[in-house]
């Protein structure tokens, strides 16, 4: 899609970008994220259906089936979803080169995010060692999220 | 005062056996993933046939 122009950068988040740092758990879909324009309002989901239907894979809901996994493309929402997109690790899956978020990013956004489940999650990354501490500290100076740190040190960490 | 077993090792070995799975590469992990998600399916199915029999039996 990058080639064909469809999209510009992007990153594989959510659940199975943080699977890629801590330990194996269940979950239904892959998040790919894209960055979009700065003039850009709309969702620009469209070309992207558009060029995937032209392949044989078409949306069902929020979702497209591509190859038996259900994939939701998400656009840039925020600095730190943009920032997490720009700033992803070139990786290879099977051979073929992808992009992941980086562990301080996800971590950043799933605090932001703040349900109970990416709680959990952030608890993994920190048992596991998933997360350079230093590097995200940056990352929520930078997208003012220390509070919502604090709290969640407070209320989660022993 | 009842005494119960000291489980501090059982936890540190479940904390030890999370972080090798950690260590995976990613390819083993996702085949892991897609190995939950099968799991969850069948765990769903299973329990919608307990659910759909004890209607019936119940005359429902």
């Amino acid at each position: 899609m990058v080639k064909a122009r469809v999209i510009d950068k992007y990153a594989i988040g959510g659940a199975i970008a943080a699977i890629f740092y801590v330990e194996p758990f269940d979950t239904v879909d892959l998040d790919i994220f894209f960055a979009v324009q700065a003039q850009s309002q709309s969702l620009m989901l469209t070309p992207l259906y558009d060029y995937l239907a032209g392949l044989g894979y078409y949306p069902q809901g929020q979702f497209v089936y591509i190859e038996g996994w259900p994939v939701q493309f998400l656009p840039a929402y925020n600095p730190l979803t943009d920032e997490a997109i720009q700033k992803a690790r070139s990786i290879k899956f099977n051979r073929t080169p992808t992009r992941v978020m980086r562990a301080e990013h996800l971590v950043a956004i799933m605090l932001d995010t703040g349900r109970m489940k990416d709680y959990a999650r952030i608890n993994m990354f920190l048992e596991q060692g998933a997360v350079d501490l230093d590097k995200l500290t940056e990352v929520l100076k930078e997208h003012r999220l220390i509070t919502k740190w604090k709290e969640y040190q407070r209320k989660y960490q022993r | 005062m009842k005494k119960y077993p000291d489980i501090t090792s059982l936890l540190e070995s479940k904390a030890e056996h999370r972080r090798r799975l950690a260590q995976l590469p990613f390819e083993e992990k996702i085949k892991i993933v897609e190995q939950l998600q099968k799991r969850r399916e069948q765990i769903k199915n299973n329990a919608r046939r307990i659910i759909k029999g004890n209607r019936q039996r119940a005359g429902r």
